[in-house]
């Protein structure tokens, strides 16, 4: 079900940028714009959801990445010199002090250049610097080697498995969810770690 | 030859690296070593290995040592 609620927190809701993105704050509107085409990618629906299940727009809108700007964020990844975005980076807060991640990269010509990496690291440091987070964590599939990457080059420990958990309806596949996370303390101490934070 | 000098070798031919890699090399270290390239670091690792990794084997390979540790598994 869809949940209506009002307010944004512009702390975190904001634009940002990195080294070479654009990191465009978006609303639901503006989210569901630039994702609805990808219910029927099986490539980002894998990345999602674990599934290639194609998703009707209703599904999407139930399922797929809607921030709220309360305590879902979403921003679109956008190279620097050009308009259009190349992929989606959200965080959801939840739990105590908690917070998780998802990314999509669409543009397949993007894909094994770290763009995770480096926008990924963005936001956690504006996470850390601007909201009472002091956990992020986040969940692949044990067949997404890359995104195991991701989340091992950023200092994240894996920190358990549900094995034999999920079933791909299109492949019909079956495999581990893995769960990685990271404290605060810790990424302070990582390579990514800023140690000003222009936003505060 | 060692499992370390095994594991240098897999990882230059999968990350396409010509020049000579130290045996501390890790996803810290190695440019090269991005999220496809990881991928095609796994790929090298089970055809070497001659079986699918399971899923706490992929999330150990960060390093030069943890692929010879994976390796050294097939010569047991």
């Amino acid at each position: 079900m869809v949940r209506l609620r009002f307010g944004k927190n512009r702390r975190i809701a904001r634009d940002l940028e990195t080294e070479r993105f654009e990191l465009k704050s978006l609303g639901p509107i503006a989210c569901l714009r630039l994702t609805a085409p990808w219910r029927n990618d099986p490539d980002m629906l894998r990345a999602l959801f674990q599934s290639a299940e194609p998703l009707s727009l209703l599904a999407w809108i139930q399922r797929g990445p809607s921030p709220d700007n309360l305590e879902r964020f979403g921003w679109a990844i956008i190279p620097k010199g050009t308009a259009t975005p190349i992929g989606l980076h959200t965080v959801r807060f939840g739990g105590y002090r908690s917070a998780n991640c998802m990314v999509g990269i669409s543009d397949r010509a993007w894909w094994g250049h770290d763009v995770v990496i480096e926008v990924r690291a963005r936001l956690i440091n504006h996470i850390f610097a601007n909201a009472e987070i002091d956990r992020f964590g986040g969940m692949t599939a044990s067949y997404n080697a890359a995104s195991i990457f991701n989340y091992r080059r950023l200092g994240f420990a894996h920190v358990g498995t549900e094995h034999r958990v999920r079933r791909d309806p299109v492949d019909g596949k079956v495999f581990d969810l893995l769960a990685f996370e990271i404290f605060r303390e810790q990424w302070q101490q990582g390579p990514f770690a800023e140690t000003t934070d222009e936003h505060a | 030859m060692s499992t370390l000098e095994d594991a240098a070798r897999l990882i230059a031919r999968a990350l396409d690296i010509q020049a000579e890699i130290g045996p501390d090399a890790s996803i810290a270290t190695l440019p090269a070593w991005t999220s496809l390239g990881h991928v095609r670091v796994v790929l090298e690792l089970e055809e070497a290995l001659g079986r699918s990794l399971a899923t706490e084997e992929v999330v150990s390979i960060d390093s030069i040592a943890a692929v010879a540790a994976l390796l050294a598994t097939a010569s047991r």
